[in-house]
């Protein structure tokens, strides 16, 4: 049986340079070889989609999850990271991607976050 | 007789093009040949421009500029005759990658080209040099070349001709978020 959870996020808005940081909660454990977390910079038109950079957690557990338990995760922005932009023909966007990585369908949990551009220097 | 058929051949020949470089300018170009030319990376109408465009030149006086802010054109204009009425603004040109299928329903993978955001400001048609601060504004894309998705930001001056190519002289910028 797959798992499931559930990610919290200490907020929804960033800015390059931040540290996204959240708790991922097992709602319903499942045989699982690793679970980890990872921030994607998407690009997506109608009929392609790209991962343009990823950050990632690296294993926060190898082996089955259980029910109840949850997993704490901080993930740095890059300080030149791009904001999320929608036009008319595409759209970049940073989704946040939870993985349980499984001997047969891996099971994913997304989550779009809002990265603002950097505040000005001057 | 001959002379006037061959005459006759060289006037049609001629309207013929002529009608093409019109075309080309007001619709683009056809599907069966932007295709191919989008592989290619190269717009027919643009690279007849460059050809037109002697006389005509433009700079930025900032390579890098965020949105929000303006970018100051410098624009040159060394022989204004024929240029037409000139103009100079910033353009924002999206590539983007879709499938496109043909008659035989193959299905390939094919970038196309779509205005993201421009703005024009006219200058005068004399000799000699123009600055103009032209804004970018906060809400358009930032610069940005991806594997399925870029954006591309252009300073541009046109010489803007009636029933003719336009002249163009283009000075890529960098915009950041």
């Amino acid at each position: 049986m797959s798992p499931r959870f559930q990610v919290q996020l200490e907020r929804e808005h960033y800015t390059p340079g931040d540290t996204v940081k959240g708790t991922v909660v097992i709602l319903e454990g499942g045989g699982s070889r690793s679970f980890e977390v990872s921030l994607e910079y998407h690009e997506k038109t109608d009929d392609y989609s790209e991962v343009a950079s990823s950050i990632s957690s690296g294993p926060l557990r190898q082996g089955d999850l259980t029910t109840g338990t949850s997993f704490e995760f901080e993930l740095p922005l890059p300080p030149d990271a791009p904001p999320n932009y929608r036009s008319m023909h595409g759209e970049l966007y940073w989704e946040l991607d939870v993985k349980s990585d499984e001997a047969g369908r891996d099971t994913h949990e997304r989550r779009r976050i809002e990265i603002d551009p950097a505040p000005r220097s001057d | 007789m001959v002379v006037v058929l061959l005459a006759l051949s060289i006037a049609a020949i001629g309207g013929l093009c002529v009608a093409w470089v019109i075309r080309l300018q007001r619709k683009g170009p056809p599907v069966w040949l932007s295709s191919r030319l989008t592989k290619l990376e190269v717009n027919p109408a643009d690279a007849l421009r460059r050809s037109l465009t002697e006389g005509l030149e433009v700079s930025a006086s900032e390579e890098e500029v965020r949105r929000g802010e303006d970018v100051e054109a410098r624009v040159t204009i060394s022989s204004p005759a024929g240029l037409g009425d000139v103009e100079v603004g910033v353009v924002c040109t999206e590539s983007y990658d879709e499938d496109s299928t043909d008659a035989e329903r193959n299905t390939s993978r094919w970038t196309r080209e779509a205005c993201a955001h421009e703005a024009w400001q006219p200058l005068e048609s004399l000799a000699g040099v123009q600055s103009v601060r032209l804004p970018i504004p906060l809400a358009a894309p930032f610069s940005y070349e991806g594997s399925c998705l870029s954006f591309r930001w252009e300073v541009v001056a046109r010489g803007v001709k009636r029933r003719r190519l336009d002249a163009q002289a283009r000075h890529d910028i960098s915009v950041l978020p």
